[in-house]
């Protein structure tokens, strides 16, 4: 007969639980739509300020090329071709500049997005296994999240859930094995409702031994 | 919790304070340096383009002074609203974006709110049906792994329970607690911990 010393719970390890670029992403449906929100105003925002600096170019290009007309007595015609394709040239140099600043500040923005809302996705991705363990009638041992992860306040009620569960389980266990015990002691004649009654407790005294094992 | 309605209220948006603030901010932060780098570049170029047409007009010595200041004053109010509208969107944006992002992060916060209320249930050992999450909500299937194993807790206390009152039962109809003190106490521990389980079931 085990009492309660024989299942003291061990305390958690410190299991070191290394990020891997290929996990980054592991709720999809939460990181991305919030990395796609993020993108896509900042790719609309960088689009309408662009075309507005872009357009202002564009008018300053053609108030320069107007100019240049009317001074065709003044500015020869190669020089003028030479001027007009320095502007087509720095109107397409500038509209390229901007848009491969802003879409490595976008794709960078990404980055940076992936590796937040990965703090989010994995305190949720492991307290999900933990529920999973739960469904199975086990008790599992909370591990402390990683640095710089989320939830903390979240984890920690989880965590006292687990170690209530934990010490619940224990305390069970042991009634039942002291109940059982005495029956022994007292030499009960297990035949009939007491005898099926004492087994089905038996029974639990067990599931909730082996629910500690995590 | 039992009888009350779970409706959005802006005075419960912010659950989880640093969450949905890191993540509006990063948000509103993104926007901000976007609209402020290229706001500042379309107002330099209106600003040049005004200063480019002011020194036109004011090179223009068959214009009479009058209109020539008239002119000016109507650029200069052009360049000024330009700016006028670009902070002006920019800061709606911000405050904008900043609901919006306390918004979308609550849908995230909200359903976590509601399992670690569960978790201090549990923790206090009673056994609340969960209920489902509110429309919008996110992690709707982390909220099902959670139901499952909330599920799964309450139908072993109620196997806890069946147990107890059977083993209850049978030691009384036996009358084992005259056979030893020893058992009878055994026995009060058992109908004690029955009790606790059984009010854990509401």
């Amino acid at each position: 007969m085990s009492n309660s010393d024989d299942f003291v719970p061990m305390p958690p390890m410190p299991v070191k639980h290394r990020r891997y670029l290929r996990n980054y992403i592991i709720d999809k449906r939460l990181q991305l739509r919030y990395i796609a929100v993020v993108s896509l105003l900042s790719a609309a925002i960088s689009g309408l300020l662009g075309w507005m600096i872009w357009s202002q170019r564009a008018q300053a290009s053609q108030t320069i090329r107007r100019s240049l007309v009317e001074a065709a007595d003044f500015v020869g015609p190669s020089q003028q071709a030479e001027i007009l394709q320095h502007l087509t040239g720095s109107d397409t140099t500038v509209l390229l500049r901007m848009a491969l600043v802003c879409g490595a500040l976008i794709l960078v923005l990404s980055g940076v997005l992936v590796v937040m809302t990965h703090k989010v996705a994995g305190p949720l991705y492991v307290i999900g296994g933990y529920f999973d363990k739960l469904a199975a009638g086990r008790v599992p041992l909370v591990h402390n999240l990683r640095r710089g992860d989320e939830f903390k306040s979240f984890h920690r009620k989880f965590k006292d859930m687990c170690n209530a569960l934990r010490f619940r389980a224990e305390e069970d266990a042991t009634i039942y094995g002291a109940f059982l015990t005495a029956c022994a002691e007292a030499r009960i004649d297990e035949s009939g409702a007491v005898g099926h009654s004492l087994e089905e407790l038996r029974r639990q005294k067990r599931e909730k031994e082996e629910s500690l094992h995590g | 919790m039992a009888g009350r309605g779970y409706k959005r209220s802006w005075r419960n948006l912010i659950l989880d304070t640093e969450y949905q603030l890191v993540f509006t901010t990063a948000m509103v932060l993104s926007a901000v340096v976007f609209m402020s780098g290229l706001g500042y570049e379309v107002f330099d170029m209106a600003n040049t383009a005004t200063k480019t047409a002011i020194a036109d007009v004011q090179g223009q010595p068959v214009l009479d002074p009058a209109v020539a200041e008239e002119t000016i004053r109507g650029l200069e109010h052009r360049r000024d609203l330009l700016k006028a509208i670009l902070v002006g969107i920019g800061v709606c944006m911000t405050a904008g974006l900043f609901v919006y992002g306390i918004k979308m992060t609550h849908r995230v916060a909200g359903p976590l709110h509601k399992v670690s209320l569960y978790c201090d249930q549990v923790t206090a050992g009673k056994y609340e049906k969960p209920r489902s999450l509110r429309k919008g909500d996110q992690l709707i299937e982390f909220y099902e792994h959670f139901r499952q194993a909330h599920e799964a807790m309450r139908r072993r206390q109620e196997v806890d329970v069946a147990c107890l009152k059977a083993v209850v039962a049978a030691a009384d109809g036996a009358e084992l607690a005259k056979r030893s003190p020893e058992l009878a106490e055994r026995l009060d521990d058992l109908r004690t911990l029955l009790a606790r389980k059984e009010a854990g079931l509401v």
